[in-house]
């Protein structure tokens, strides 16, 4: 399929698709805990609500950069999807998550500044395993084009088994969910009154939102990635690995910010550049051998 | 006004009451009520707020800050006073002139 049209696609079905994927976790953790939960459109409801809202800031420049996050954040998604090169993704969203930081910075309150440090321990935590998953997929398909992993004959998680593990653990990070949800948290959560959106109202916290759809299907299509050209089996494994973050997300309390580093980056070096040393060891073998 | 409907967040302050009501509002989040099937929210950011839920009453002490939680809060808003330990003393306090909000 051509990239624009790709890219018109992804515009118009990402948000609704992760706005849905948003209603089924709430309605799924809630049926973990033995309740009914919100209807599955709840979330659609929240950003119309919001849409609606006044619009209370402490500068006048704090939504801009919360705009400029938005933008970036779909841009970074359609680099991805129309098949762009996989390090380009991965510093635009680096650069979105940048803009988010220096909006709650400018909204200069106590709560939004300690969420916005959270935030760049967060990024912290999280940026090493996704640049492994880039060296890795090199690795194994010999290029950083998101259209040519996609479409190679190598399954990447037959031989990424453990960068994959890395990233599911990472994944729980950005999705903001528990035991990493130390910058902002979902609804009902609450950490340090609201973290990094406390200071954002109305359609910035709307624009918030769906910005986090745009990114969610865009982590989605990541993991999916792993899984090459076995397209039944890849989504029923993504579909797997959202319910496992769900679960770990109703099961795991909160994390402080140093154990979220430590363990991040411990279980990367591990996993993620155990997983690369082994492979790289396979290749200078089978040279060595030749 | 229907999306407000469809997603009403609340912010709950409690204004020196007995906390008996503050039980039942938080009892009403637990699985057994599950108020969140409504849509509802209990957000602890006035700024993200819809509803503001009062218990208790309203003194000298905290009028201030039952002001100061108002007045961050986004239009459209709904103040709404919980239980009878401040609907019936705001009432004599105001015909008494007591506090003016």
């Amino acid at each position: 399929m051509s990239p624009w049209w790709r890219l018109l696609i992804y515009l118009v079905a990402a948000p609704l698709l992760g706005g849905l994927l948003a209603g089924i976790d709430r309605r799924l953790s809630a049926h973990m805990q033995a309740r009914q939960g919100p209807p599955l459109m709840q979330p659609f409801y929240d950003v119309i609500k919001l849409f609606c809202k006044e619009r209370l800031t402490v500068r006048r420049s704090q939504n801009y950069f919360i705009l400029f996050f938005f933008v970036l954040t779909v841009f970074t998604g359609a680099l991805f999807f129309c098949g762009s090169d996989l390090l380009l993704v991965f510093f635009a969203l680096t650069l979105s998550g940048i803009f988010f930081v220096l909006g709650a910075y400018k909204a200069s309150s106590p709560y939004s500044f300690i969420g916005a440090s959270r935030e760049l321990v967060q990024m912290m935590a999280y940026e090493p395993a996704v640049l492994l998953t880039a060296v890795g997929l090199y690795m194994v398909t010999h290029s950083f084009q998101v259209d040519t992993i996609a479409s190679s004959t190598c399954t990447p998680i037959l031989l990424l088994p453990g960068l994959f593990a890395a990233l599911l653990y990472v994944m729980e990070i950005k999705f903001r969910k528990s035991p990493f949800d130390f910058s902002m948290s979902h609804h009902a959560h609450q950490e340090l009154v609201r973290g990094i959106t406390t200071e954002f109202s109305g359609p910035t916290l709307a624009l918030i939102e769906i910005a986090h759809w745009y990114e969610n299907v865009m982590l989605l299509g990541w993991i999916f990635l792993f899984f090459g050209t076995h397209w039944a089996f890849g989504l029923s494994a993504t579909a797997a690995a959202f319910f496992l973050l769900l679960v770990v997300d109703n099961v795991c309390a909160r994390v402080k910010w140093e154990l979220a580093l430590r363990s991040t980056w411990q279980i990367t070096l591990v996993l993620g550049c155990g997983n690369i040393l082994v492979l790289w060891l396979v290749e200078v073998l089978r040279i060595v051998k030749l | 006004m229907s999306s407000l409907q469809k997603s009403p967040w609340v912010i709950h302050y409690d204004a020196s009451s007995c906390n008996g009501c503050d039980i039942e509002v938080l009892a009403s989040l637990t699985p057994g009520f599950d108020v969140e099937r409504f849509g509802i929210v209990n957000t602890g950011n006035p700024k993200h707020a819809d509803i503001f839920l009062v218990t208790g009453s309203v003194n000298a002490q905290n009028r201030i800050v039952v002001r100061n939680i108002y007045d961050q809060m986004p239009e459209p808003k709904v103040v709404v006073a919980l239980g009878c330990g401040n609907i019936l003393v705001l009432w004599l306090a105001n015909v008494l002139g007591f506090v003016k909000l």
